[in-house]
């Protein structure tokens, strides 16, 4: 139930993204917001059906960010579900506690998914120039994404708590929940 | 499930989970301009979605650059409005004093034609009185000669002639450091001017009409024989001793002879606008008579140097 919430206002957010970000004047440097549903699925796949479930939810959030951005389908949606399932790997040994600690692992979140995509897309022969106006892009767009990751995840955590058993609420209100 | 049949699991479901978009992506890399099920159940859900919060943020958008530029349209029209108040102010102020300096202008020069010494004063009030007509002036400095019956002229706005009698000077008096005097205006039913008319020079006596709104006089004691027509130009006899000779009045409006009457009965209309008068000058002394022997008198010799022969 909180994977499927969280994963259904993942994809109403991404949509409202591309909507909206447009409007912006930083549009060319948008936050991954799907790699950070990735990663947070990923760290709290343990307390609802592990890893799998994780990965899974994090290949439906990929799959709408690769139609929503107009990438070949499948890209955004296997670097999804890579940095779900190394979040995962990584949970027992991460406690998220602080904005600087949010703000690093949507940073690292954003990172890892610039290199899935970019190892995706090399490994299928395509073109690419990663000059240094990427390589700028990509640091620019991982600040912003540690940005969005501050305010987004305790927001992931109340509607975890709000759909969760109690148990889990407390945890998860606490903060505790991993 | 045991731990190990459980990461064995996971790490399968992983694995497809990993493979699964891998070989999607590999699939259509090649192919990205056709559609997929996928796609179109994401872009069928998605699509419409955009557009509805697309309209919506544009609504607001627009709207709201349309309230920020009703509110600097607002701000600018206000700022319009003031800056053109002022401006009108201004302008209207420089169109007075512009008046003012063309009327001070006009009053200089009558004041430097008229042969007396004269004093300019500022007309201060009007007794508002249907019988009476005077005005009531402050002098713009006091020379300590101004008297009663002093004659009062000042320029005559409009009308062709360089200055035309306003009356004369009817009360003298000084309130807290100024002095101020009353004119009995030329048509105060009071006042009674020798005039003569015309080319011909038929002669009457100038009295202001009783009663009346506008500011006319007429003209009593010119004789049914004297040709008087309108238009005729009515100035100072002199006789009487108050006003010098030849200063314009008014010109004639009206004549009726009648057959019985041993007078005609005139009406003259003055040249001065009695209803704007501003400024005026007061005739302190008469003009010095003519020397009757002024072409005789030969000038003096030089004090040096040859004499002519006379």
């Amino acid at each position: 139930m909180r994977t499927l919430a969280i994963t259904a206002l993942a994809c109403l957010t991404l949509v409202l993204q591309s909507a909206l970000w447009r409007y912006l004047p930083f549009e060319l440097a948008a936050p991954d917001l799907w790699a950070l549903f990735a990663v947070y699925l990923g760290l709290h796949a343990a307390t609802e059906g592990g890893a799998p479930v994780a990965g899974l939810a994090a290949l439906v959030i990929g799959l709408n960010q690769d139609v929503l951005a107009g990438a070949p389908t499948g890209l955004f949606g296997f670097s999804a579900v890579a940095i779900a399932l190394v979040a995962a790997l990584l949970s027992k040994h991460l406690l998220l506690r602080g904005r600087v600690a949010i703000g690093g692992t949507g940073m690292t979140a954003s990172l890892l998914g610039a290199c899935f995509v970019l190892g995706l897309l090399g490994a299928e022969g395509a073109e690419l120039r990663p000059g240094l106006s990427l390589m700028a892009v990509i640091v620019v767009q991982a600040f912003m994404t540690a940005l969005a990751a501050v305010p987004l995840f305790p927001l992931l955590r109340r509607v975890e708590a709000r759909t969760s058993r109690q148990r889990a609420r407390d945890l998860a209100r606490e903060g505790l929940l991993r | 499930m045991t731990t190990v049949g459980r990461r064995i699991r996971d790490g399968v479901l992983s694995v497809v989970l990993l493979a699964f978009p891998a070989l999607v992506f590999h699939a259509n890399f090649k192919t990205q301009d056709s559609l997929n099920i996928l796609d179109k159940v994401v872009l069928k859900i998605a699509a419409p979605l955009q557009a509805v919060v697309g309209w919506a943020v544009r609504g607001i958008g627009d709207t709201w650059k349309s309230y920020l530029f009703l509110v600097d349209v607002q701000g600018e029209n206000q700022e319009l409005r003031a800056s053109n108040r002022e401006l009108r102010a201004a302008l209207a102020e420089k169109t007075r004093l512009a008046a003012h300096a063309a009327h001070l202008e006009k009053l200089l020069g009558l004041r430097r034609e008229t042969p007396a010494e004269t004093v300019a004063a500022r007309v201060v009030g009007a007794k508002m009185s249907p019988y009476f007509r005077v005005t009531r002036l402050q002098l713009e400095d006091h020379t300590g000669t101004l008297r009663e019956n002093l004659p009062v002229i000042a320029v005559a706005q409009g009308s062709g002639a360089p200055g035309a009698v306003v009356g004369l000077i009817h009360k003298v008096y000084s309130a807290a450091g100024r002095t101020f005097a009353d004119v009995k205006l030329a048509v105060d039913p009071r006042s009674k001017i020798d005039v003569k008319v015309g080319v011909a020079g038929a002669r009457g006596v100038l009295r202001g009409m009783q009663g009346e709104t506008g500011y006319t006089c007429r003209l009593e004691y010119v004789d049914r024989a004297d040709e008087v027509k309108v238009g005729d130009i009515v100035a100072t006899s002199g006789i009487g001793g108050f006003f010098p000779p030849d200063l314009l009045i008014g010109k004639v409006s009206k004549v009726v002879r009648l057959d019985y009457a041993l007078y005609q009965e005139v009406e003259v209309e003055p040249f001065i606008d009695f209803s704007k008068l501003d400024e005026v000058l007061i005739i302190l002394a008469a003009p010095p008579p003519p020397d009757p022997d002024a072409a005789d008198k030969l000038p003096a010799p030089p004090a040096r140097g040859p004499v002519p022969a006379r």
